[in-house]
């Protein structure tokens, strides 16, 4: 048995831990080599130094605290508990080497999955995601990322695809010939002019015409206007009080 | 017997429910209390657990938290170990915690454990005296090797630091190891064997005198 052999099962062989297969070679080495004696001299020496640690004893005072801190506990409310514990459970993660980056490994891959879902939700660019995982014969991921997502967020993909429908263009021929015959009328202005009522619901009906325009039209867009609104009744005393109103319109051509 | 505990700490209240407790292979008797259990392991679990921390309020306030857990779950033991082994795990749970949470705020730089290691030891004055009688110089001599293993043992991984401490300080065996720590008996055997390796590897020049008077005697 070799040198390196024997030292990584000294610790073992002082212990008497080692097998019997072993030990027998492991003695006869060390019969024969000084270097891995005197290791395993030194190893004794370290046990034995460990051995001679003296027991430290607690002081005095410490059953006093001990009776102050069960105390203290028993008098505690169930929120507080709850808390203590929560935090003992966290203090716990945060020490434990491996739990406390598996933790911070999940919140990480949370946070990506979060701010992928979130911007494929609000982005006006379409995000597929599937075309390029099923190149890499991720065919199963692309289904599940999406379904996922339009779980979540209703089905803003299949939305983002489909493909803007123009109807006929607006402005075709018969818009510029219009348009042409309109333009080379001579306009003018047009005036209205009505007295109506606000009752004391904000309801409001016309009474009288001061003015009536040229464009019969006009007067009856602006009637059905005031019929249709809603007015703020005037108030007397704190009540609320008929009122008649006068309004004018008046619509004015602007030349460039 | 006024114990200065509260009354529920006594442990005919749960006797019913829970069985006898093992003592040590001797059944409570109904007289005794949580009094009495404190009083057989305190010293054990503060010794333990100044080992581990390697400072006295680290090591007071585990202790109290060791016999807060004790207290709270000593209705729910039901013997199937020791109460010594049980006293134990729970020992080394919170001391490994806190050591852990030290390495953590020594690694980010905020708290240097070096430096409670390097000044004077925690201890009282009265426990560094040597005791009457004693070579003044040998004591010295004693105390400064004694001073360097214990620093050696504090700068050793946490695992490696319990097990070596479990095995060579507390005298317990790879098997009781292995069951206090719910690991298997090769892990034991490897913690031990590398914290042995490192701590021989830190104190070269100690135990080079020390086998040096070992060969000579």
């Amino acid at each position: 048995m070799t040198c390196e052999k024997v030292l990584g099962r000294l610790s073992l062989f002082l212990d008497d831990m080692i097998e019997e297969s072993h030990a027998a070679a492991v003695s006869l080495h060390l019969s024969q080599c000084s270097g891995c004696n005197r290791e395993l001299m030194r190893l004794k020496s370290l046990q034995n130094q460990l051995g001679s640690l003296e027991p430290v004893e607690a002081p005095e005072y410490l059953r006093d605290l001990v009776r102050r801190r069960i105390a203290g506990a028993r008098s505690r409310v169930w929120h507080k508990i709850l808390r203590s514990d929560l935090e003992y459970g966290w203090s716990k993660v945060r020490t434990t080497e491996g739990k406390w980056y598996a933790i911070r490994l999940l919140g990480a891959l949370a946070t990506v999955v979060f701010f992928i879902a979130i911007s494929a939700a609000v982005s006006p660019i379409p995000i597929d995601l599937s075309d390029h995982l099923a190149a890499r014969g991720e065919m199963w991921a692309a289904r599940a990322l999406t379904t996922n997502l339009q779980r979540v967020f209703g089905s803003p993909l299949e939305a983002q695809k489909k493909p803007i429908r123009s109807s006929e263009p607006k402005i075709n021929d018969e818009y510029l010939a219009n348009f042409a015959e309109n333009a080379s009328r001579i306009p003018q202005d047009d005036t209205v002019s009505v007295v109506f009522m606000v009752d004391s619901s904000g309801a409001a009906r016309v009474q009288n015409v001061l003015e009536y325009p040229v464009d019969e039209s006009l007067l009856d867009d602006f009637t059905e206007m005031i019929h249709s609104a809603a007015f703020r009744p005037a108030s007397q005393n704190g009540r609320a009080v008929n009122s008649p109103l006068v309004l004018t319109f008046t619509k004015i051509y602007v030349y460039n | 017997m006024n114990t200065g505990f509260p009354d529920e700490l006594t442990l005919d209240n749960y006797k019913e429910d829970s069985g006898p407790l093992d003592l040590e292979g001797t059944c409570v008797r109904a007289a005794e209390t949580f009094e009495e259990i404190f009083h057989r392991y305190q010293s054990m679990v503060f010794s333990l657990a100044f080992r581990l921390l390697g400072e006295r309020e680290e090591a007071l306030d585990v202790t109290q938290e060791v016999f807060l857990s004790v207290y709270r779950k000593l209705r729910h033991f039901r013997g199937a170990s020791s109460l010594k082994t049980w006293i134990y795990r729970i020992a080394i749970n919170h001391a490994s915690n806190r050591c852990r949470w030290w390495n953590r705020v020594r690694r980010r730089g905020t708290v240097s454990l070096d430096e409670h290691l390097s000044a004077d030891d925690d201890r009282a004055f009265s426990e560094t005296l040597p005791a009457a009688g004693d070579n003044p110089e040998r004591a010295l001599l004693m105390m400064e090797r004694r001073r360097e293993i214990e620093r050696s043992l504090l700068r050793l991984p946490v695992r490696q630091r319990v097990a070596v401490i479990m095995r060579d300080v507390e005298g317990c065996s790879y098997e009781e190891i292995a069951d206090l720590l719910k690991v298997s008996l090769g892990t034991v055997k490897s913690r031990i064997a590398r914290g042995r390796e490192e701590l021989k590897r830190r104190l070269n020049g100690t135990l080079e005198s020390q086998a040096g008077g070992n060969d000579d005697m």
